[in-house]
């Protein structure tokens, strides 16, 4: 064993020193391949955090969300319609929303409005309360009962608004500032910003603004008999979808959304954008490997030359493929490492500026926040696969025909 | 004792192009003896020396070394054999630029995977042999054709061959530097080893100390 | 089809295995037609020139093919999100009918290029190529698996939907397929196969030993390690995945090797196929140990295979013995599920 050992470590030397004596050669090589690398690396450590970061915010929005559908479409929900669902069992709670789209013709966005159920005045069922006892412990279930959005203590009153950052930075607005609205019936509704919201929960919280019941309904017409949605809380976590089925059959007119499928739609939709993104750049990896095909193949008279010598002096065909081998490892292995870095810090730290309008916006008003880094083993393996091993099979072929040049290819050259 | 029989090396056998580089070589290399093989360039001494140097394998005949039949060897036993029992001496020094001359010397060892040290200390000796001590940790590209040569030797000599070959050894030295370089053959054939040379230069097949002189015009060999 | 980017993955690993094998198989084919090992002709040293281009193509293949083992199980795994009912790769496996045939292929052709590589390296060994024959018929009989594995690959990936929201519908209502997606792997009592595991080990290893030390019983041994191989991965999900979770209902084989579990998983099973590909190679080489060109190395080959294969079940065994000592979880009644 230990010549072997002993054998490989020359061998591994010899590469080293050879490759250093080509350094422009593979520079060239080094730096495609460590872009590759990075463009797709940078792609999947951003849907991925992403990913996740949805999920955790999602894990605070509620089990069940019921709407009404007319035609296909959803409609404002009666709220007479919460005491038919209140009834099933296994509910421990039933909360209205109110919440809309606001589109700002000045600076050409959407927001999201919302009635925050604390300063609901119209239902009697305020607060969120759960009837399901948490185990302080359990940091899951405390996620859960925590408030989706926090208001950094401002107080929201008829009147008074509280925005989220991404309003606040495009309309370079803040606390004690008014903001108008046109309203439903023509009139406009001068609101003073009375807070915005903690940039924890951006994501979601970027376009968003808090705004009273009444001058919520007063600004799009909302008849005080109607709501947006309402909210279902189930006392055991394993009825929901049964909860969820009972309310179909209660209520034909109603769609009930659980909240697991709506990770499963996020995690689809993050799966497929970034999926979508890999196939674009599988372009550029197949040139990639095209490159290095070329590149291995195309050996230069110099090269040519020194494996000739070597094979002449006594190495065997097998101790240059091992050669070779190293030589791509070493490249792969440097290209691979550098690229994976330069990605993570790309993504959370320097905020991904490339591929952000790309992966990130669904609106104009893109969330503006740092990614929590998350890295696991089957990123670090599919990255792997998608660019370490189509280079390695690359090469396989143009190694092989340079290790089995003759022996004597040595002695049948005359002059330099 | 190398013994070839019958030996033939067709290139590009089938093609329009094809042609016979041997036609039906017998011959028989004593050991601890200085041989020889002469001839214009084209009458097949290269692969003549390379067949015999178990560089190459012949189309058809036998090749014989110490009394085994290695003709149909796999290249991975020819190898073996090669860097074991075989130095290479080449027309060019054939160093590889942009490394020292002691990891030139050193690389036939390399596949065998010797301790470092070991062989180290086993390449200083050999450079010290020939007066290169100095030169050791110098580029190949620094020195003088002579010096080259040397190391070249010194590099052929690494495994302890028992059987050298030479390639025109002396086509690219001058007068005094080629014979220096029949001094070290004449080491070399006090210390007991076969050495076997293709040249078709005077200063050599015409030296004293060589034992048997073949010669060689399109793939056969001559009667004196 | 679900375009996610360890899918794409997959498929890519899988075809670029298929190419390069059948691409192997086609140089195997013309040294099988065309090998005349006495012949000094230019087709002759074409040939053993492409002997080298095989085992390099075998040897990539063979570590493709286990690295793609374990990617198969992370996409499994990180696609649990998507399905209804699917709690990890277990589920994710059962989505649709291919799932677990694709695994049981992956594992059998790791275990095939791993024995191909052996018979290549013993091959090597002697001076007339005395294997090259049945090297190459093995080879063109492991290709069809090979390809056969990335069929049933592409077909469970493209075959496979997500239960995402639609607009005609809301709710999947999931109760209806909560039993046809069956998270839950089934399992053979724990205690009874914790005897069975370890009385097999000991037998197997004492096996071992025997015939390395006496040189006896090769046949038995590769035997043994094979149905070894089997008890193990049995016992995986029956009794050692319950310690390693420390739970007494979860008898899933894939998620030891996650993060969560110091990736203890990849250990054992790296162990466990090393030494099944090396027992099993003991068998293989068994009948060709009175080849002249071979007889001299082929024992003290066949020896090595043999300590590697022990020792490999030894540090496996060890390293269960250790998580079960170690573990929180007691099983003191009888676990039946």
């Amino acid at each position: 064993m230990t010549p072997w050992i002993e054998k490989q470590r020359y061998i591994i030397d010899f590469t080293i020193s050879s490759l250093l004596r080509r350094k422009v050669k593979n520079i060239g090589l080094l730096t495609l391949y460590t872009l590759i690398v990075f463009i797709l690396a940078s792609t999947m450590f951003f849907t991925h955090s992403i990913k996740k970061e949805a999920a955790i915010i999602l894990q605070g929005s509620p089990e069940i969300v019921v709407q009404k559908i007319i035609a296909g479409r959803h409609d404002l929900f009666p709220i007479s319609y919460i005491d038919s669902i209140k009834s099933i069992r296994g509910i421990a709670n039933v909360e209205t929303r109110l919440w809309g789209y606001y589109y700002d013709s000045l600076v050409g966005a959407n927001y999201t409005l919302l009635s925050p159920p604390d300063n609901s005045g119209t239902t009697q069922l305020s607060g969120k309360t759960t009837a399901v006892e948490t185990d302080p412990d359990d940091a899951e279930a405390l996620a859960a009962t925590k408030p989706l959005f926090e208001y950094n203590g401002a107080l929201l009153e008829p009147g008074t608004l509280i925005i989220g950052n991404g309003v606040s930075r495009m309309r370079n607005i803040s606390k004690g500032d008014y903001m108008p609205f046109m309203a439903a019936d023509g009139q406009i509704m001068n609101l003073k910003v009375s807070g915005t919201l903690s940039s924890s929960s951006e994501l979601v919280s970027s376009d968003l603004i808090l705004i009273t019941d009444e001058d919520f309904r007063k600004l799009f017409g909302i008849a005080p008999q109607f709501v947006t949605d309402a909210i279902v809380t189930v006392k055991n976590p394993n009825e929901v979808s049964m909860v969820a089925g009972k309310i179909k059959k209660r209520l034909l007119d109603s769609r009930p959304i659980i909240r697991d499928e709506i990770l499963r739609t996020y995690d689809s939709i993050f799966n497929w954008r970034g999926g979508m993104m890999i196939v674009i750049f599988s372009a550029a990896v197949l040139a990639f490997v095209i490159f290095a095909w070329d590149k291995a193949s195309g050996l230069s008279a110099g090269e040519r030359r020194e494996i000739g010598i070597l094979k002449a002096v006594g190495w065997e065909t097998s101790d240059v493929i091992q050669m070779k081998f190293w030589e791509g490892a070493m490249i792969s292995l440097t290209a691979f490492f550098t690229g994976v870095i330069l990605a993570y810090i790309h993504v959370f730290f320097a905020g991904s500026p490339v591929f952000e309008p790309a992966l990130k916006g669904w609106s104009s008003l893109y969330p503006n926040f740092a990614l929590t880094p998350f890295i696991n083993a089957e990123q670090i393996t599919t990255l792997f696969f998608l660019t370490v091993v189509p280079y390695t099979v690359a090469t396989i072929v143009p190694t092989w025909r340079a290790a089995t040049i003759d022996p004597d290819s040595a002695m049948r050259q005359t002059g330099e | 004792m190398i013994e070839l029989v019958n030996v033939k090396k067709v290139f590009n056998a089938g093609n329009p192009s094809e042609f016979s580089a041997l036609n039906s070589v017998n011959l028989e290399i004593a050991q601890n003896k200085v041989t020889v093989l002469k001839g214009p360039s084209g009458s097949g001494k290269t692969t003549l020396l390379s067949i015999v140097g178990c560089m190459s394998r012949p189309s058809a005949g036998r090749v014989k070394l110490n009394g085994r039949e290695i003709t149909s060897l796999p290249e991975r036993f020819l190898t073996d054999i090669r860097r074991t029992t075989f130095g290479f001496i080449f027309q060019q020094p054939n160093l590889i630029k942009g490394i020292s001359v002691l990891e030139n010397v050193m690389l036939p060892a390399y596949p065998l995977g010797e301790k470092r040290a070991h062989l180290k200390m086993k390449a200083l000796n050999g450079l010290a042999g020939l007066n290169l001590s100095s030169k050791a940790s110098s580029q190949v590209e620094w020195l003088s054709g002579g010096e080259a040569q040397r190391v070249s030797i010194v590099r052929a000599l690494i495994n302890d061959p028992s059987i050298i070959i030479a390639d025109e050894p002396t086509a690219h030295l001058d007068t005094k530097l080629s014979y220096r370089f029949m001094e070290i053959v004449e080491k070399f054939k006090a210390e007991g080893k076969t050495v076997i040379i293709t040249s078709h230069d005077p200063l050599v097949y015409d030296s004293a100390m060589v034992d048997h002189v073949v010669n060689l015009r399109d793939g056969k060999i001559e009667d004196e | 089809m679900i375009l996610h980017p360890t899918v794409i993955a997959n498929l890519l690993a899988a075809y670029i295995s298929s190419f390069m094998v059948a691409y192997a198989t086609y140089y195997g084919a013309q040294i099988l037609k065309h090998w005349n090992i006495e012949s000094g002709d230019e087709i002759q040293l074409t040939l053993e020139r492409k002997t080298y281009l095989i085992s390099t193509l075998l040897s990539y293949v063979f570590g493709l093919q286990l690295l793609s083992l374990f990617l198969y199980i992370f996409t499994a795994d990180a696609m649990g999100p998507l399905f209804v009912g699917a709690m990890c790769a277990a589920g994710t496996l059962n989505v649709n009918g291919f799932g677990y045939p694709t695994l049981v292929f992956k594992i059998l052709n790791f275990i095939l290029a791993g024995l191909w590589l052996v018979l290549n390296h013993a091959d090597n060994q002697g001076y007339d190529y005395p294997l090259i024959k049945k090297k190459y018929v093995l080879l063109a009989l492991i290709a069809p698996f090979i390809v056969l594995e990335a069929l049933l690959e592409s077909a469970y990936f493209l075959g496979m939907e997500a239960n995402v929201i639609t607009s005609c519908c809301g709710s999947m209502f999931s109760e209806e397929k909560v039993t046809g997606l069956g998270s839950e792997i089934a399992s053979l009592p724990a205690r009874p196969m914790m005897w069975i595991f370890y009385g097999g080990m000991v037998f197997t290893l004492a096996n071992g030993l025997y015939f390395y030390l006496k040189n006896k019983g090769g046949y038995l041994y590769a035997g043994l390690s094979l149905v070894m191989f089997v008890i193990s991965l049995v016992s995986i999900v029956s009794f050692i995945s319950l310690y390693i979770y420390e739970l007494p209902t979860h008898h899933c084989p894939f998620c030891i090797i996650m993060e969560d579990y110091h990736y203890i998983g990849y250990l054992l099973y790296i162990l466990l196929f090393g030494a099944v590909v090396s027992g099993i190679g003991i068998g293989a080489l068994m009948p060709f140990r009175g080849i002249p060109s071979l007889e001299s190395l082929l024992n003290s080959f066949i020896r090595k295979l043999a300590l590697t294969s022990v020792l490999l079940y030894a540090v496996f065994t060890a390293f269960v013995t250790y998580e079960i000592i170690f573990s929180s979880l007691v099983i003191n009644y009888e676990v039946v599920y």
